[in-house]
């Protein structure tokens, strides 16, 4: 439901772009399928008094006999495919049951177990680098923070921005600008901003963030640099994920509401409604389904956030995986060739991620009003 | 180039049954003379449509043959068969200008670009839309789309001309210009053509030979006065003219065709149930005369006018009698009577609806 | 307006009068919420545009300069003003490696994007409009191949690419993500879209499938291909985390790669916080450019697919 939704939507975003054509198309593929339902139909009312004759399948009576030529046409894609999506899948799957599993490495004694799932969830893989309960618990932090704020924000600026008529063109582009953007150069930008520069033990510059909130080199706060605290990092993770995460929601959430049938508004007026009562009773329930649409993406998205935390932390992501994340945890193993580890948690990462779409599902069909 | 169809025949399977097969056209056989426009003409889901189709090479026949002159053409690709086709909906390339529409054709066959770039002003020429060759076709009207079809249909000299419903999407006015248009089209260029439509008035009006279908079978072919005034049966009588034909329950009996008690004509028939039908124009007002009915109202329409009214024996709700404007009734007249025209009176045997001719 | 008013005030003067106040008291208050709400978004301009705003006049700053205490919103000239040396700095000298990168990122996104958006139009073409047995199964399989997370391929990638002997080639970097499903899937609904008349009519006009697909189907959903060479482009200007496992060595690495890494000035050890920002605009700035020129592909292609590039 929500995927044709963000479709409809898409047109109107999509302005004059081929709006014109794709109307003539979509009024001619009318008519095609008028004139292919009244040939089923003539076709129909001959059932009766017809004995069937000869079994023909019912997709060649639309496009014409089958063309196994077809095979030809997706055969690069089948191909790739079947070595770089299907068989990854299968072999993730038995990987993950391989206890000591390190393909690159050519002794290997197989066992088979349950014993990677328990040793990563335990963070007792004896390899050192990332702890899965600390990334799991920061992917956590930075997901469920940063995704429903960006999301309310979004709404906000929204509807805001969906009130005015001057400047709203150059508003709408400003807001964008973030979307098209390189994670780790955007990251050490923001970096910058929360960093504290000096040499040895001199603190030459606080960083902006300090500075404008007054603090000084005495009682700066320490946001990335070493020793910093947990919350800290994760705060500065979770600013640059709202400001990423932005111009999306904004792009998606402000054609929502520019579809929405004026009617409406004009109904709840002459019902007496006030400004915030027409804002909360009837522009978000029946833009609902597109806000929904956003937590589900967006929550998905955090679950694989990744590259921020680099361009933020480093490539060890803080000293030693302190701001880790899931993703950052996968890769950390693949890197030390622990593939077992990596496929297991990565069958955790994917697990968790159903459980989240499945409690998504279960939760809009209950609150999203249609 | 004269079209045999011989037999065809094409069945699909159902689409709500499983395993189930309707035959959209049944064993059709017909000659289509060379250089004449023919009608293919009949209700919605006769099989005129697929007909048409088969006619141009976009469905195989499921068995029959299609000659085209001397040669059978039945599983020729539609490019190789000569043959020029107009969509319902036009199917114009929205993304290229009237000019690229009109010479595609023609640049598949690898034509040089000044060859096909002269045939192009050529047969937009004929159709009269020469100045609108660099539009594209979403800035064009219904009307002058449908002129882009057929010079398109029209740019590579096919032997055979077919249009599917090619008025359909026109508004009425347009509707009467392009059909006196598609004509003047056929005459100047003598194509063979086939169109299909399911409005009677539009195929008698330009068909040199219309061909009436009922569920994928041929009902009737000739010219299309002859038809009018000729029916084979019940369904081609009452598909043809407007106001439709009146009909009635009625017998035969030494000699005399009757409507209930009253003696509407003779014939030399034997004595049986019979469906009389009587056009609309075959009425005679006669104070005297032999038909009685219960008028409902007369509609004046200038040049003639309509009595509307009913009658126990008729199989539709109302009777609708087509008399001069100058012939004076009586005002208020409740019942009417009328003399019936002999040659505007059919009967039909009242089981297979098939005419039933009279001997002389 | 003013007449119809008129007359009111003579018929019912006093329900008029209340009817004006109220009007006023309404401007007011419409007035003091449109100042809010310009403020409002003002405030979120500011806080999207200003990291870009930081990282160009941190790039043009001295090292003197970014270290003082109170940072300057503009290159202070007491302190050497605007550096556009910092640039040479980045470009050339002791990170040299840049040329490398940049012609391995362009190879590679071209590369990849020109051999991707074949296979995406050759597969959505049969997919929307051909039919072949096992069609929908495939069809089903690749759909549900989207809700799987992209690091549970990586895993077993990482040993496929490394045993096939890809470490530090650019195929590593270009076979293995020349498939993608979303777009796929987006062009196969744009196919769809077109009217099977055409086809059709295509055939009467004597065209072969594959001409109807090069002369009909591609230029009728030109948009959606630019969208997709755009997104394919960027992903492959942004794409950090396979480079870095597959190709060990820097100089068969891309530009983020390049990006995350860290930058002296000459003659110090200390990372340059001035030049690692020189570095991000470099990276920035040819995404700038594209989102200018191709703003509405762009948003036509995020929306659709709602996917990141």
């Amino acid at each position: 439901m929500e995927d044709k939704q963000v479709r409809d939507e898409s047109l109107a975003v999509e302005e004059n772009l081929d709006n014109q054509e794709m109307d003539n198309q979509e009024l001619d593929d009318q008519k095609l399928d008028d004139q292919l339902d009244s040939l089923i139909e003539e076709a129909v009312l001959e059932t009766e008094s017809q004995k069937p004759r000869q079994k023909m399948r019912l997709e060649s009576f639309k496009r014409g006999a089958y063309h196994e030529q077809g095979w030809l046409f997706v055969l690069p894609a089948v191909l790739l495919m079947c070595v770089f999506t299907f068989y990854p899948i299968i072999n993730t799957f038995v990987s993950a049951f391989k206890v000591g599993y390190k393909p690159l490495d050519s002794a290997y004694e197989l066992k088979w177990g349950f014993e990677n799932f328990v040793r990563v969830l335990r963070g007792d893989t004896g390899t050192g680098g990332a702890n899965f309960a600390r990334c799991f618990w920061n992917t956590l932090a930075f997901t469920f923070i940063s995704v429903p704020v960006s999301t309310l924000l979004a709404l906000l600026i929204s509807v805001a921005l969906n009130s005015i008529k001057v400047l709203q063109k150059a508003y709408q582009t400003i807001f964008f600008l973030p979307y098209l953007t390189n994670a780790l150069a955007m990251g050490a930008v923001f970096a910058t901003l929360f960093n504290v520069v000096g040499t040895g033990n001199t603190v030459e510059t606080v960083g902006l963030i300090n500075v404008l909130l007054g603090r000084t080199a005495d009682n700066y706060i320490n946001w990335i640099n070493l020793g910093s605290d947990i919350w800290a990092n994760r705060f500065v993770v979770i600013i640059y994920e709202i400001w990423s995460g932005l111009p999306f929601k904004i792009l998606i959430l402000f054609s929502a509401l520019q579809n929405v049938n004026k009617q409406y508004y004009d109904a709840a007026k002459v019902d007496g409604a006030s400004k915030s009562t027409i804002l909360w009773k009837i522009t978000v329930p029946l833009i609902s389904p597109m806000l929904s649409y956003l937590l589900i993406t967006g929550i998905m998205g955090g679950m694989k956030v990744y590259t921020a935390v680099v361009g933020l932390f480093g490539e060890s992501m803080g000293q030693e995986y302190e701001v880790g994340t899931m993703v950052g945890y996968l890769y950390n193993y693949i890197e030390k060739g622990e593939t077992g580890y990596a496929a297991a948690g990565s069958l955790i990462l994917f697990g968790i991620i159903m459980i989240i779409t499945l409690i998504n599902l279960y939760v809009s069909k209950k609150r999203v009003h249609y | 180039m004269r079209i045999s169809i011989e037999n065809l025949t094409k069945i699909f399977p159902s689409r709500h049954k499983a395993g189930e097969n309707v035959t959209a056209v049944n064993d059709m056989c017909i000659e289509i003379p060379s250089g004449k426009l023919v009608g293919l003409l009949g209700p919605s889901g006769c099989g005129k449509s697929t007909t048409l189709f088969m006619l141009s090479g976009l469905e195989k026949p499921t068995s029959g043959h299609i000659i085209f002159e001397d040669e059978d053409v039945t599983t020729l690709a539609p490019e190789k068969r000569g043959i020029g086709l107009v969509f319902q909906n036009y199917a114009l390339y929205p993304h290229m200008t009237v000019e690229q529409n009109i010479m595609f054709p023609l640049v598949n066959m690898r034509l040089p670009k000044e060859e096909a770039r002269q045939r192009a002003l050529e047969a937009a020429e004929l159709v009269q839309i020469e100045e609108l060759l660099t539009r594209k076709p979403s800035e064009l009207s219904g009307g002058q789309q449908q002129r882009v079809a057929i010079a398109r249909a029209l740019v590579k000299m096919p032997n055979v001309l077919l249009l599917d419903e090619p008025l359909s999407n026109l508004d009425a006015r347009l509707r009467l210009q392009t059909r006196e248009e598609i004509k003047r089209i056929q005459r100047a260029t003598g194509i063979t053509t086939v169109f299909v439509t399911h409005d009677q008035e539009e195929a008698m009006s330009i068909c040199d030979q219309m061909v009436v279908m009922k569920l994928g079978v041929v009902q009737q072919m000739g010219e299309p006065q002859e038809i009018y005034d000729n029916p084979n049966n019940l369904f081609v009588a009452n598909f043809l003219g407007t106001p439709p034909i009146n009909i009635f329950k009625g017998k035969v009996e030494n000699g005399g065709i009757y409507i209930g008690d009253e003696k509407v004509g003779e014939t030399n028939v034997g004595d049986q149930e019979v469906f009389i039908g009587i056009r609309p124009e075959g009425f005679i007002y006669d104070p005297m005369g032999a038909l009685t009915v219960n008028v409902q109202n007369v509609e004046v329409m200038g040049r003639d006018k309509t009595v509307v009214s009913t009658h126990p024996s008729s199989t539709k709700p109302t009777i609708r009698s087509i008399i001069d404007s100058d012939i004076k009734l009586p005002k208020d007249a409740l019942q009417l009577k009328f003399n019936i025209k002999p040659n505007k009176l059919f009967l039909f045997n009242a089981e297979t609806e098939e005419r039933i001719y009279d001997g002389r | 307006m003013e007449k119809s008013n008129d007359l009111q005030v003579m018929n019912n003067s006093e329900f008029n009068l209340d009817a004006n106040k109220e009007k006023k008291k309404e401007k007011v208050i419409v007035t003091i919420r449109n100042v809010f709400v310009y403020i409002f978004l003002t405030l979120v301009a500011i806080f999207s545009f200003f990291p870009f705003y930081w990282m160009i006049m941190t790039s043009l700053k001295s090292e003197a300069d970014f270290r003082q205490a109170v940072p300057g919103f503009f290159p202070r000239a007491e302190f050497g003003g605007f550096q556009w040396s910092n640039y040479a700095n980045v470009l050339a000298g002791r990170n040299s490696v840049f040329g490398q990168i940049l012609f391995n990122t362009v190879f590679v996104g071209i590369f990849s994007t020109v051999m991707s958006l074949i296979i995406t139009i050759l597969t959505a073409y049969a997919l929307a409009r051909m039919n072949f047995s096992g069609k929908n199964i495939l069809f089903a399989l690749m759909l549900g191949t989207m809700m799987i997370p992209g690091e549970m391929f990586t895993v077993t990638n990482y040993i496929t690419a490394s045993r096939l002997g890809w470490a530090n080639t650019y195929v590593a970097l270009i076979v293995p993500f020349l498939v993608s499903i979303y777009y796929i899937y987006l062009l196969r609904n744009a196919f769809m879209q077109i009217p099977e008349t055409l086809y059709k009519a295509a055939k009467v006009d004597g065209i072969t499938d594959m001409g109807y697909l090069v002369k009909v189907m591609v230029p009728l959903t030109a948009p959606t291909l630019i969208s997709i060479t755009l997104l394919k482009f960027i992903g492959t200007w942004n794409s950090y985390i396979w480079p870095r496992l597959i190709n060990k060595q820097r100089a068969w690495r891309l530009l983020s790669n390049w990006v995350s890494g860290g930058f002296t000035q000459a003659g110090s050890s200390e990372p340059s916080n001035t030049l690692k920002m020189a570095a991000a605009c470099i990276t920035s700035i040819p995404l700038f450019l594209l989102f200018i020129f191709f703003r509405k592909y762009i948003m036509h292609g995020v929306s659709k697919s709602g996917i990141k590039g």
